[in-house]
């Protein structure tokens, strides 16, 4: 039986480095990585947008999957590893919810998540989205913590 | 590339998966591992030590660690990797600053560690000190969460 490891990828320098990890153990032992990105609806940058926190017009959910998966390509060609095997996923919802939820419908063995994302208010965001993560997932959970 | 891996070990569980971890590591990578165990003096139980939290006087004397450090050869042995590099280390203070301080003697580009340890109060106690070594490590450090189920089983 390979191990499943699942790793949310939110773009930033944090989560790069917790794949990078996650490829070591996958070269150690042949498991299937999964890549996951939950699309956080962006604000339209007008002054209506500001106020009520609409989306911008030309956003759609089809659009945001496919910059997801985009963004999910990219980040595993930037790990160099190209012959292990690999998924990619993009779903909506609560970061924190949509990463344990997948880890048991995936029936993941280890979460590997870097212990700060991008949405930047020191932490605040990610980093409670790994804390949260850590405390109900069913599985063993890394967080890997990078040094500013 | 990871070269040099940290591994504070306290006995608990927790520790035990960190360190199966780290042996993944530095079998992908090479790398040379090091055991740490943190001896935390206890407070001297009569008057003056009580109020000033001193060790009592045969702590201080008595420096032999090879009861830790035979721990951590079979906690190693157990890992069935014998060509590894590992280097045992057994160092005495408050566990936190003395993790961080043996990573940068030892050289360390990765911290690898257990969240819930030993102590009574469970995460309170060992779960604090992952989170201090990881506020003030000067290295990455990867956290070991072993999912709360089995733990208690």
């Amino acid at each position: 039986m390979t191990r499943q490891i699942l790793v949310p990828i939110d773009g930033s320098e944090s989560a790069a480095k917790a794949l990078e990890h996650a490829c070591l153990l996958q070269r150690a032992d042949g498991a299937t990585i999964h890549l996951l990105h939950i699309p956080e609806v962006p604000v339209a940058q007008d002054a209506l947008g500001r106020k009520t926190g609409a989306t911008p017009l030309d956003y759609t959910p089809a659009r945001a999957r496919e910059q997801g998966e985009n963004l999910l390509r990219q980040a595993w060609q930037a790990t160099g590893s190209h012959d292990g095997s690999v998924r990619f996923l993009v779903e909506d919802g609560h970061p924190a919810q949509v990463i344990v939820a997948q880890a048991r419908s995936l029936n993941i063995d280890l979460i590997v998540m870097g212990s700060r994302g991008l949405s930047d208010l020191r932490g605040l965001m990610v980093g409670s989205v790994s804390h949260k993560v850590t405390h109900v997932a069913p599985c063993q959970v890394i967080t890997l913590h990078v040094p500013e | 590339m990871i070269k040099r891996i940290l591994v504070p070990l306290d006995g608990s569980d927790g520790a035990r998966q960190a360190l199966a971890h780290a042996s993944w590591l530095q079998r992908a990578s090479d790398a040379t591992l090091c055991l740490l165990m943190v001896r935390e003096p206890p407070s001297a139980d009569e008057h003056l030590g009580a109020m000033v939290g001193v060790p009592p006087v045969e702590t201080l004397e008595a420096d032999d660690d090879s009861e830790e450090r035979r721990l951590l050869q079979a906690a190693w042995r157990e890992l069935g990797n014998a060509e590894g590099h590992v280097e045992i280390r057994v160092a005495t203070g408050s566990p936190a600053p003395t993790i961080v301080e043996q990573a940068q003697t030892f050289g360390a580009d990765l911290i690898v560690m257990g969240s819930r340890g030993q102590g009574q109060f469970q995460s309170l106690v060992f779960g604090s000190v992952s989170q201090q070594v990881t506020e003030s490590a000067s290295c990455p450090v990867v956290t070991y969460h072993v999912p709360q189920s089995e733990t208690e089983s």
